[in-house]
């Protein structure tokens, strides 16, 4: 392989890789705002100069090719030299706004300003003035005073989103980015130029001046949208979601995520609909219960009816430790073999890029963590006619809203004599339970999910319920969670009482058998691993970050 | 206002895209045809002209603003530019300049109520030899004074 040396450091490159791409692949951040490497080339900001030895002139690393042997320097004086006069260059026309702009805290902008600049600017006309507040779409803002004219967005739009519908328009310090007149930046992937956006200038209208970044906490997750499982950040403040942001992994969504993900996956987190504490209903009224009374209860009840009356269902948006205690329970404790989920294809709602017609994480991990019918079962569809002519008594369903995805079911729901639910939200199915288990969501609690590439990702709890603690769990801490007392309004934060599927179901098994000891989603996923050769191999170790292909899809292909 | 290229025009649009790899380069010379037909550049040439190159019309969009000579609102019979630049400024060209601004009776990116006249004030032309300069649509006039100007602005009345 070739090299070259960067700052005395020798860097091997592939032919054809430019210097910047070269030095990143080592972690090497060479300064830039224009580059980005699922991108074109633009080469407009000129922040990432370089010296190249026996070349007559500083060269832009982001486009000039690495060549073997070739002596590059990014801290040489004449280097940095070059570098300010840029900063000082691009920020001739930028306003001052730091205080009040929303990407403060994680613009590139400001964090060269610091590292790289010299603070001075010698610029003493009056700025240029541009529109401040310019809604190009649905869900994006324009500032165009804040512009650097790094063009990410508008090659984002043409070579990623397929939908060229931002442009430069006018010259030299009067260009901006428009869409064309009568039309709007609206496509299933435009918020995503608001994360390459390296300053404030497009922002998130959902999330425009919600917080400070520096007052939210970042844990890594995985989008609940669909099967796809694109690689997210939570991000918190006194224990809210406030923004999900996607979070780079090749193998799954490279640096990208759809606007329906980012926007409508979160909310029901902080929803004032939340189940908080287990319910019972007595005389047609849900009263609060605690948990040993409701799991007393509903083990009981369970046990009133013989196996074949009864049928549980999984759910593909659950971890798979979750559906593994599931089936777990169903089948030894219980015995029952009508064991099922439900699908969620949303046919036609599907592209090339990212979206996925499976509007669930996890339906690939459901079925091999044992949710399914056994030899003589019935699979859903059969559950529900069997419970519409009353031959199902009793239902036990696992965080899915089965009115909501048939509102036939209202009505076969109701022939039930037991509905037992887990439900992170009050809904219409809720509506019919007999005993409702506060479930934690996917956001409160570790797990898995199995994407449709057989890919397991792992998910983290960047919420905390009311058993949790964000310091003695691990959770990822903001300045305010390390810092903010009781007394603070920040300190004083909404917890749910609500528990991780696996957990209420070993403590409904344990009012009984006492043998489903499991005390953290790792130890069930331990035990999953040892029942279910699909998964042998892993532990959380090993799937970290950014996942691992399930041994039988390792070379499936997959797009 | 559906804007159409004339059969004519269709011709030269022809000639001129066999000249390029691609017809999205040829952007700029079937936009002078356009200009040329239709007086100024609207949304709807600017929709025929991505048609015809096969490109989006933003882009289109962005090469219309960014070049001067493309107009983008009507102009006068005589679109006057009078160049301001160093060479012209140095021989006198603001006095032109506000000569020009006063016979007419129009400000800088203005037309005349007869749409006869529009004015432009402009950097250089490339003329500064023979500075101070104003161009009449298409016609260089140089070596000018604020009388031989008058003259001129006569002559087109």
């Amino acid at each position: 392989m070739s090299s070259f040396i960067l700052d005395g450091k020798q860097i091997e490159f592939k032919q054809g890789q430019t210097i910047i791409q070269a030095a990143a692949d080592h972690g090497i951040d060479i300064p830039h705002f224009c580059w980005h490497p699922s991108l074109s080339i633009s080469g407009n900001c000129r922040v990432c100069l370089v010296e190249v030895e026996r070349m007559p002139k500083l060269v832009i690393a982001c486009s000039t090719l690495a060549a073997e042997g070739m002596v590059v320097h990014t801290n040489s004086e004449k280097t940095l030299a070059a570098r300010n006069a840029v900063m000082e260059f691009i920020l001739i026309n930028h306003p001052l706004d730091c205080p009040i702009c929303d990407e403060a805290g994680e613009c590139k902008l400001q964090d060269y300003a610091y590292q790289h600049s010299v603070g001075e600017s010698r610029f003493t006309e009056e700025k240029m003035h541009k529109d401040k507040r310019v809604e190009l779409g649905p869900h994006v803002m324009f500032d165009g005073e804040r512009c650097i004219s790094c063009s990410r967005c508008i090659r984002f739009c043409d070579e990623i989103a397929g939908e060229p519908q931002l442009t430069f328009v006018q010259r030299g310090d009067r260009v901006t980015i428009v869409t064309y007149p009568g039309k709007e930046l609206d496509n299933p992937y435009s918020l995503n130029v608001t994360d390459i956006c390296p300053v404030g200038a497009l922002t998130n209208r959902d999330f425009r001046f919600k917080a400070r970044v520096w007052d939210m906490s970042s844990t890594k997750s995985v989008c609940s949208g669909c099967a796809r499982g694109c690689n997210t950040d939570i991000w918190v403040r006194s224990n809210e979601i406030l923004r999900l942001t996607p979070r780079h992994n090749e193998e799954v969504n490279s640096y990208w995520m759809c606007d329906e993900g980012r926007l409508n996956t979160f909310k029901h987190v902080n929803s004032e609909s939340r189940v908080s504490g287990p319910q019972i209903k007595r005389d047609g009224k849900l009263n609060k219960s605690n948990w040993d009374e409701a799991y007393a209860a509903a083990f009981g009840e369970l046990k009133s009816y013989t196996k074949d009356e009864i049928a549980f269902i999984g759910s593909a948006a659950s971890t798979c430790e979750d559906n593994y205690i599931l089936a777990k329970f169903a089948k030894t404790v219980i015995g029952a073999k009508h064991i099922d989920f439900p699908r969620h294809i949303k046919a036609g709602d599907q592209d090339n890029i990212l979206i996925r017609e499976d509007k669930t994480p996890n339906a690939l991990g459901a079925e091999l963590a044992g949710i399914r019918p056994a030899a003589d079962g019935l699979t859903f569809h059969a559950i529900m006619k069997a419970v519409d002519e009353g031959r199902i008594k009793a239902l036990y369903v696992v965080e899915e809203d089965l009115v909501g995805l048939n509102p036939a079911y209202k009505e076969t729901l109701r022939k039930l004599e037991l509905l037992i639910v887990h439900a992170s939200n009050y809904n219409e199915t809720t509506e019919l339970a007999n005993i409702i288990f506060p479930a934690a969501t996917y956001a409160e609690k570790n797990g898995t999910w199995v994407n449709f590439q057989g890919r397991i990702q792992r998910i983290r709890p960047a919420v905390t319920t009311i058993e949790g603690d964000r310091s003695l769990d691990n959770l990822a801490m903001s300045r305010l969670d390390k810092f903010g007392t009781e007394f603070d309004r920040w300190g004083n934060v909404k917890k749910m009482d609500a528990r991780p599927v696996w957990k209420i179901i070993s403590g409904l098994a344990n009012t009984q058998s006492g043998k489903f000891r499991y005390s953290t989603s790792e130890d069930v996923f331990n035990e999953l691993v040892k029942s279910v050769p699909d998964f042998s191999g892993l532990d959380y170790d090993v799937i970290g970050e950014k996942g691992a292909a399930l041994k039988k899809f390792v070379n499936t292909k997959t797009v | 206002m559906e804007f159409k290229f004339t059969e004519e025009n269709l011709q030269k649009i022809e000639t001129v895209l066999k000249k390029y790899p691609e017809k999205k380069a040829a952007v700029m010379p079937v936009l002078y045809i356009a200009q040329e037909q239709n007086g100024y550049i609207s949304g709807e040439v600017m929709k025929e002209v991505a048609r015809v190159c096969e490109m989006p019309e933003e882009e289109v969009l962005g090469v219309v603003t960014f070049y001067t000579m493309y107009h983008q609102k009507p102009i006068g019979k005589y679109h006057i530019q009078v160049c301001t630049n160093v060479s012209c400024m140095l021989r006198g060209a603001y006095e032109i300049y506000d000569k020009v601004k006063d016979q007419l009776r129009i400000n800088n990116g203005e037309v005349t109520a007869d749409r006869q006249f529009s004015l432009e004030e402009v950097e250089c032309m490339g003329s500064c030899g023979t500075a101070p300069m104003i161009a009449v649509n298409e016609d260089y006039y140089e070596n000018l004074d604020v009388s031989s100007t008058i003259k001129i602005l006569e002559s087109l009345k």
